[in-house]
């Protein structure tokens, strides 16, 4: 066994612990608490502190205590919640989302084959309600919850096949997991959001609703009018996502607030207060958060929260308000709301990928789409300058489905490919895959006889911008004869077509531009979401022998092949290699093609609050805000 | 019966022909009852008809979000809510403990139907009761006022004022004024309460803060429908005017206004108090997307919200509560009308 560190930087740790050690004799107790200090309710500060406390360095400098942050929350939106107070994971990303830094963990170790990890726990780190938090309640969550095929919730990548791994533990701060399959990801995915999941379920609280150590936990759910025991702890204890999980104040919880008044389906407001056993100091030893509240004022839609936004009610915040088309109209106002706006780099690369169905069920039309010169000849056909300046007021770069320059993985070719707007030829290539006949109207005709027409499925409701550029789209490729017609239908039946493989051309956004690795569904086949391959998804991910699978080329193979090689291998640095050559695979087949690469977004800062960085990524994986260590923010008057 | 037909009818109280008006009663009762299982059942299939259902959205919304969710999870849900049963199954389960009183559990919200409609209800009957009121106490004296006074200025001016309200959406009239009101008194209309007076409801500050929030989803919702009020209420009393009546009592020298008030507005009021029924449930969902966009904590933005994410309880709960709200309104209007005018208690019987 080697003891890896991996990303998580030796020299750093060290130098936070040393800190951490000297600072926490010296520093006062929090204003706020300080009366249940004296009244003898609360231990004082260093009692509530674990011995090693996670140093957090502040952004720009030591905070003062106290405040609220005010913010805008959509009704039912769990995400921005997650993202906000509920990213306190084992381990967490730093603030460039290049380091995995130890969180609610003080570092792991694995063996060669990456099938065995030992972690260690933060000694002292405490629950709100004051218990200390330990292996017992990660062997719960791992057996009783995420690996029982009854819990509802959505179990993490980590736990994809429950049979394949189990948790030893070994005392009370140290637990091994064992892999059947080796995973050279594992401490990745519990990095990134999804891995919280482990760390969020208290097992002295939550267990009252689980029927292995509550024998009437079905009655009890029977006698809040719910099915049974999953219902009752789902309304009680549940997961990670969803809006749910911010529902219930008694809830013990490790993250920097903790909810006092929920954010429910009727509530106009939702008020989350200081947990006083956050794990977490500043350089000078001062426990965190600086911030007594957060604020939430909820809304049904988008327009009131941007207005609040421009009118300076609104502290600190990019979901739901940051609307690239709002940006000029931030500016203008910001002296009136005393407000600036802070960039954020998207994870995503495109704003819009168009995959052509390689495995459509019409034989002719996948007999062409197969041919990897149409589909260059269709991005040759594709003027991208005028569909940024016709949808995105000019604001973009002609971008393949390809890594984002930001990313290490960027490759120019791969990103540049085919951008050249040239119908003559397209024209000339789609003259020499035997589409040179022509209808009445001037569009193709196929091999057999009919017109060459491709239906889009696509919905209105997420991203509209998305139908503006196929509408573009359809008037460009009707100057090459190829006829698009766009269909604006309901997004369940999008998914539904796409998952029975009943699409001839679906369109989504450019996942993947930065987490290259976790999501490279465009790179290769790697998700029900790469639509350009359904069927060799099933072949490949699922079962072979089903009804939905089709044995997919040998470049898919390979690709998945290496990616399996990838997950066995334990180093960061033998992983990127072996996704450069699945990217360069894909550069080569060009599966699917982009349109524009996704412009820096923005969120929106109060002058008056401090810490936060001039720019930072955005996206799920790394939870934005989440990484920056929202308890290091801090108000002044 | 027969004998009674023959007296002068009486206008003073129900009393006198209070068998036919149980008749009557009884009659409407249980249309009303036929009808409330016939809008349930409906309204359930209706549900029924967009694809997916709650667990196949729970799952793409996740997705959407970015949560990796693993393909097991929608059919655990389904199994667990039940939703694989057959539609008339499920109907028969949700029909049959809704009349009990039970209106189950939200799936998205995690509580009690019941809970999310009562916290929601009083609020939405303020909301539209007052800007029923708004429009009743404006519309109708302009319509009285451009019907006496036609093609006056006045005249002109109130039909101009109320063809822009019906032609104008009522989200963008609700835009526009929160627009205007942020860029020129630095104010951010929305929402029905501010958060100091969240403990306390009924103090005077509260309340004036509750009016003060009040104003522009009643003005903005009491637009549109204020305009065709004051179309139907000038067109009937211009009927009612050229009849031979009012120049009988005009002869007789009855004072104008009197006169005017006294009949004619009378019956040209018989559309209107028949349409009360209709009125609540064509407001809510009216001035659900003015709720939406002033954010209001209404049932409106409830049932979209719920619609969008297939929760069938809390969508056919709150479908279902307007309907009886529907049904009730309706059978008092039929019984205002009873007594307002004679010849409906005769054709009734």
């Amino acid at each position: 066994m080697i003891p890896i560190i991996g990303r998580l930087r030796p020299a750093v740790l060290a130098g936070l612990c040393g800190v951490a050690l000297t600072a926490v004799q010296v520093s006062a107790e929090v204003p706020s608490l300080q009366s249940l200090v004296d009244a003898g309710t609360l231990p004082p500060m260093a009692e509530r502190l674990p011995v090693d406390p996670f140093v957090v360095t502040p952004i720009d400098s030591i905070g003062v205590y106290g405040g609220d942050l005010n913010l805008a929350l959509k009704r039912g939106d769990g995400t921005h919640l997650l993202r906000l107070v509920g990213y306190e994971g084992l381990f967490s990303w730093d603030l460039a989302w290049q380091e995995m830094l130890p969180n609610l963990a003080s570092g792991y170790e694995v063996n060669d084959d990456a099938t065995e990890y030992t972690i260690h726990l933060r000694e002292g780190v405490r629950w709100s309600d004051g218990s200390p938090f330990t292996t017992a309640d990660i062997a719960f969550a791992y057996d009783d919850l995420l690996k029982n095929p009854e819990w509802l919730g959505a179990r993490p990548d980590y736990i994809a096949n429950p049979e394949d791994t189990e948790i030893e533990v070994i005392d009370d701060f140290t637990f091994k997991v064992h892999l059947a399959v080796p995973n050279g990801l594992y401490i990745f995915q519990l990095t990134n959001v999804d891995g919280t999941q482990i760390a969020i379920f208290n097992k002295a609280y939550c267990s009252q609703f689980h029927p292995d150590y509550n024998p009437r936990a079905n009655d009890d759910a029977v006698a809040a009018g719910l099915a049974d025991w999953r219902a009752l702890i789902e309304q009680n204890c549940p997961e990670m996502g969803g809006a749910n999980r911010w529902m219930n104040p008694d809830r013990p919880t490790l993250e920097a607030w903790v909810v006092q008044s929920p954010p429910d389906a009727t509530a106009e407001f939702s008020i989350f207060t200081r947990n006083p056993y956050y794990f977490k100091v500043d350089t000078e030893g001062n426990q965190l958060p600086y911030l007594d509240r957060l604020n939430f004022s909820l809304s049904n839609e988008r327009e009131d929260m941007i207005l609040r936004a421009m009118n300076g009610e609104v502290d600190f915040q990019d979901r739901h308000i940051n609307a690239l088309t709002q940006k000029s109209v931030y500016l203008e106002n910001a002296a009136i709301g005393g407000y600036h706006l802070v960039d954020q780099i998207p994870s995503a690369m495109n704003t819009m990928v168009l995959m052509f169905n390689q495995e459509v069920a019409d034989p002719v039309l996948r007999e062409i789409f197969t041919q990897r010169d149409f589909r260059v000849a269709m991005s040759f056909a594709t003027d991208r300058q005028e569909i940024i300046d016709a949808v995105y007021v000019g604001v973009g770069q002609p971008y393949q489905a390809a890594p984002r320059p930001e990313s290490r993985f960027y490759d120019e070719e791969y990103a540049t490919q085919y951008l050249e707007y040239d119908p003559d030829r397209a024209n000339q290539m789609l003259d020499a895959l035997g589409l040179a006949e022509r209808d009445g109207d001037g569009f193709r005709l196929r091999p057999d006889g009919s017109r060459l027409r491709i239906n889009v499925e696509t919905f209105d409701t997420a991203r509209p911008d998305w139908v503006d550029q196929l509408e573009v789209i359809k008037q460009q490729w009707t100057r090459v004869g190829i006829e698009l017609d766009v269909r604006v239908i309901d997004r369940n039946l999008v998914d539904e077509h796409r998952e029975a493989n009943l699409h001839e051309m679906q369109i989504w956004g450019g996942d993947g531009g930065l987490d290259v690795i976790a999501d490279p569904r465009y790179y290769m086949v790697s998700s029900s979401e790469s639509a350009f391959g359904v069927p060799w998804y099933n072949w490949l991910w699922n079962d072979p022998t089903a009804a939905g699978s089709i044995e997919p080329p040998a470049s898919v193979q390979e690709q998945k092949a290496l990616y399996d090689q990838l997950f066995q291998t334990p180093t960061p640095e033998g992983q990127d290699e072996l996704m450069r050559q699945i990217l360069a695979i894909g550069r080569d087949n060009f599966y699917v093609m982009g349109i524009s690469l996704a412009p820096r977004g923005y969120a929106v800062v109060r002058d008056n609050v401090h810490n936060i960085p001039d720019e930072m990524p955005a996206a799920y994986t790394y939870p934005t805000p989440g990484p920056m260590q929202m308890g290091q923010i801090y108000k002044s008057e | 019966m027969g004998g009674r037909a023959n007296r002068p009818p009486d206008h003073s109280c129900f009393s006198f022909e209070s068998n036919s008006m149980l008749y009557f009663l009884i009659r409407r009762i249980l249309a009303m009852l036929l009808t409330f299982w016939a809008v349930s059942f409906v309204a359930f299939l209706i549900m029924e008809l967009p694809p997916g259902d709650f667990a196949s959205t729970r799952v793409s919304e996740m997705s959407a979000a970015g949560v990796r969710v693993d393909p097991e999870m929608a059919a655990r849900l389904r199994e667990l809510f039940r939703l694989d049963e057959p539609v008339l199954v499920r109907y028969w389960s949700w029909f049959t403990r809704l009349v009990q009183g039970d209106f189950g559990y939200s799936l998205a919200f995690n509580m009690p139907v019941r809970d999310l409609i009562a916290a929601q209800l009083p609020n939405t009957l303020l909301v539209d009761g007052v800007t029923l009121l708004f429009m009743w106490v404006v519309a109708i004296p302009i319509g009285i006022y451009s019907a006496v006074r036609q093609y006056s200025l006045g005249d002109y001016a109130a039909t101009i004022l109320g063809f822009v309200g019906v032609a104008v959406p009522n989200f963008l009239l609700a835009l526009l004024l929160m627009w205007l009101f942020y860029t020129q008194f630095g104010v951010v209309l929305g929402g029905l309460h501010s958060q100091e007076f969240a403990d306390d409801r009924l103090s005077w500050p509260a309340l004036r803060d509750l009016a003060n929030h009040l104003w522009p989803p009643v003005l903005v919702a009491g637009a549109a429908g204020m305009a065709a009020l004051i179309r139907v209420m000038r067109a009937n009393l211009l009927d009612e005017l050229r009849k031979p009546y009012v120049t009988t009592a005009r002869a007789k020298g009855m004072r104008e206004w009197r006169l005017i008030l006294r009949y004619p507005v009378r019956i040209a009021m018989n559309p209107i108090v028949s349409s009360i029924g209709w009125v609540l449930p064509s407001l809510i969902s009216s001035a659900t997307i003015v709720a939406i966009v002033m954010n209001m904590p209404t049932l409106g933005p409830l049932l979209l919200n719920s619609l969008m994410v297939q929760d069938m309880f809390l969508a056919g709960g709150v479908l279902m509560v307007m309907a009886m709200l529907t049904l009730v309104g309706t059978l008092l209007s039929d019984i205002l009308l009873y007594w307002l005018d004679p010849r409906i208690r005769i054709s009734g019987r």
